[in-house]
């Protein structure tokens, strides 16, 4: 499946938008302040991305962004919503700088043997 | 090179919008050695018609449709593409030289990118022109006997506009002189070259059935 | 005598301001696709994706809409059955503050139904503009405006099901349109309300009207392709993910809330207008009901026979003809043919072949891609048959 360094590009933008995008549900479930039950604090701290959230937590410019929203209840949601919508603006990004064929207006044909 | 050889230009009327830059008798008046041919769209194309235009004499043949994904009936394009990619039938034959066709996928404001690539793809084909004209001197030199007893054309390998019939025989002439001096010892003799140009000389109708076949 | 002659000198300067504004239009739309092409290549040009757009958002549009379904309960009130109210209102209230992600699926819905119908408009305004849509596409253009209709007519039940008082203010009016109508306008809404006031059977009336449709689409749908060989019905994946990321991005910034609860005994009278869906009560609340359904009915009947309309400004299509001695059956023509205008029928006795190919002229659009697919010279366009081509290219070919 993987063939060349276009696949392995495309492999690694696609783990990066899905950590990218589970990353943030609790963040933005859980009040957008990086205070964590237990449980997911042990699991943060395995993965070694604790440090994010605390820094998220305290990112001014982040969180009145995120709450810039117009929803009354269930905030975190539609902030995940607006994550949501940058991960996978930048997947089609990604997807259309690493899928576009710079020949596209013209085809050579290839030499047969 | 004096004179170069003719160039077959087949175009989807709805593509690059050409008509500007013809003179009356359908040629480009910048390239009059180009001429063009207007098709309904561009699936309507054979690859028999290039072969035809290779066979005839033609140095190469460069076919326009419109942007893939644009097509006004909806997938001629890419039916011409396919075919001329060998994805789809009927396609080349195996013996048409591959390097002599080019295609293009242009909307119609892009005459200025048209102009610019045949331009380039001319003087590729002029360059095939010279190599072949080598080649072919070198190959009746060293190993005359089957060319020969092909195609007479090859022996007078000096005289470059002549070679009417050789368009067919490039491939083997140039895949065989330049990189290897030891294939085309080995491969004249062989059965596969020598069936696919006894078959450019037969019916159409036995060709166009090799064609659907393979 | 006269008179004909003035008809034809009037037909000729419509026609002449029709051609020029078509051909400027064609213009435009070609330079704006040019320059998405230097941007993104045609392989992700969305405008070469314009018909599967909406296509995309119906599958969104279904997929939200079930899970809004599975919590959605059609009554105006259920007093009888239970302490609390629970009814359509308190139903969409539930799903949006209290369902995780009910409110983002609610909005998706809503503005998934916007985008669609933006999407409709901007395929049938490209598909005008780059004349695709008359003589062997009348079909997809007759469908197409009944698709339309019928999209405007399903996202306007949705705002019925939210039960606020905008709903009950648009039902009102609806019943007031369709009260107006002669004839037909009683039965009309009898069968509108579900009885002759507003009920709980009103509402379960509006939400199998809201998903009846909704399925009755896909057999539309399905004429809108059927004359289509491998219809364009799946954009690129970049493109998907763009076009969802538009949504998220409009529910983030304009959540989806209810006004109030729709009260029987209040008179609202104001409302917000959402200009993909209500632009037809806002016109109905600025002219009188006679006007309003004139020149809807009167839009909608131009839409439709517009292919016909424009009859005379290209030339007619003449149709591909086989050439039965030569036709081996081989079927390359039938799979290729775009519009599915080639049938393979059985040969006549006697001949070598089992199948033979027949043109059905009607569907015929004479773009001679058959002749590109056929390696015996089988088919052919009278006005440019391929002998003459060959011809033409062997005489240049060797003159030089």
């Amino acid at each position: 499946m993987i063939k060349g360094p276009k696949d392995i590009l495309i492999l690694i933008l696609a783990l990066g938008a899905l950590a990218v995008s589970i990353v943030f549900l609790p963040w933005s479930e859980l009040g957008f302040t990086g205070n964590f039950p237990d449980w997911l604090s042990a699991v943060t701290n395995y993965f070694g991305v604790n440090k994010i959230f605390a820094e998220l937590g305290t990112n001014k410019d982040l969180i009145s962004l995120v709450k810039s929203s117009d929803a009354q209840h269930n905030l975190g949601d539609y902030a995940y919503s607006l994550f949501l919508f940058g991960v996978i603006t930048a997947s089609a990004i990604a997807i259309v700088l690493v899928g576009k064929e710079d020949n596209a207006e013209k085809t050579v044909l290839e030499v047969k043997k | 090179m004096a004179q170069s050889k003719p160039v077959i230009t087949l175009v989807c009327e709805r593509a690059a919008d050409l008509n500007s830059l013809l003179d009356s008798k359908g040629n480009l008046a910048e390239m009059p050695d180009v001429h063009v041919v207007k098709f309904p769209c561009s699936g309507m194309i054979q690859p028999l018609m290039i072969e035809a235009a290779l066979k005839a004499g033609a140095g190469g043949v460069i076919v326009c449709g419109c942007q893939i994904g644009d097509c006004y009936y909806r997938e001629g394009n890419k039916m011409i593409r396919d075919r001329l990619l060998g994805e789809r039938p009927p396609g080349l034959k195996k013996a048409t030289d591959r390097r002599r066709i080019m295609a293009l996928w242009l909307s119609r404001m892009q005459k200025q990118r048209f102009i610019a690539e045949s331009k380039e793809f001319i003087y590729r084909v002029q360059a095939l022109d010279i190599q072949e004209g080598i080649s072919a001197g070198n190959k009746a030199s060293a190993n005359p006997a089957p060319t020969v007893a092909a195609k007479p054309a090859v022996t007078a390998p000096t005289a470059a506009p002549v070679v009417d019939s050789s368009s067919t025989s490039t491939p083997t002439a140039a895949t065989t002189s330049a990189p290897a001096a030891a294939k085309p010892t080995i491969r004249p003799p062989t059965t596969a070259t020598t069936p696919a140009t006894e078959k450019s000389s037969s019916t159409p109708e036995a060709e166009s059935d090799k064609t659907s076949s393979t | 005598m006269t008179s004909s002659v003035q008809n034809e000198s009037n037909d000729n300067w419509l026609k002449q301001g029709y051609n020029h504004f078509i051909d400027i239009a064609n213009k435009i739309t070609l330079a704006i696709e040019d320059g998405i092409n230097i941007a993104v290549t045609s392989k992700y040009n969305p405008l070469y994706y314009h018909g599967a757009l909406p296509q995309f958002y119906l599958w969104v549009l279904f997929l939200s809409g079930l899970l809004l379904f599975a919590y959605y309960v059609p009554t105006i009130d259920n007093a009888y059955l239970s302490n609390r109210l629970i009814n359509a209102w308190t139903s969409v209230q539930y799903i949006t503050n209290s369902i995780p992600f009910g409110g983002v699926i609610r909005g998706i819905h809503r503005y998934a139904g916007d985008a669609m119908v933006l999407f409709i408009f901007l395929h049938a305004i490209r598909v005008w503009f780059t004349d695709r849509y008359r003589q062997y596409r009348w079909i997809q253009w007759v469908s197409g405006v009944v698709l339309l209709l019928m999209v405007l007519f399903i996202g306007q039940t949705g705002y019925y099901l939210v039960w606020d008082e905008r709903s009950l203010l648009l039902t009102r009016m609806t019943v007031s349109a369709l009260e107006a109508l002669p004839i037909i306008g009683a039965p009309l809404k009898a069968w509108f309300l579900n009885g002759d006031t507003i009920t709980n059977l009103t509402l379960s009336n509006f939400l199998f009207i809201h998903i009846g449709l909704s399925f009755a689409l896909l057999f539309v749908l399905w004429l809108h392709y059927v004359r289509m060989t491998r219809p364009v019905i799946t954009p690129p994946p970049a493109v998907n993910f763009v076009l969802v990321g538009i949504l998220l991005l409009a529910v983030f910034l304009v959540p989806i809330t209810s006004g109030k609860m729709a009260d029987l005994n209040s008179q609202p009278n104001t409302y917000e207008v959402d200009w993909f869906f209500l632009f037809n009560y806002w016109l109905m609340s600025h002219m009188s009901l006679a006007v309003f359904w004139v020149s809807m009915t009167a839009a909608a009947v131009i839409a439709t026979i517009l292919p016909w309309l424009v009859k005379n400004v290209s030339p007619p299509v003449i149709p591909a003809e086989v050439v039965i001695s030569k036709c081996t059956g081989c079927s390359l023509c039938y799979r290729d043919c775009p519009y599915q205008a080639i049938e393979m029928v059985p040969a006549p006795a006697g001949s070598r072949f089992k199948l033979l190919a027949t043109v059905n002229i009607p569907r015929c659009s004479s773009c001679g891609i058959c002749v590109g697919a056929c390696a015996f010279d089988a088919i052919d366009l009278p006005q440019l048959p391929d002998a003459n081509v060959l011809s033409e290219i062997k005489t240049f070919a060797e003159a030089k």
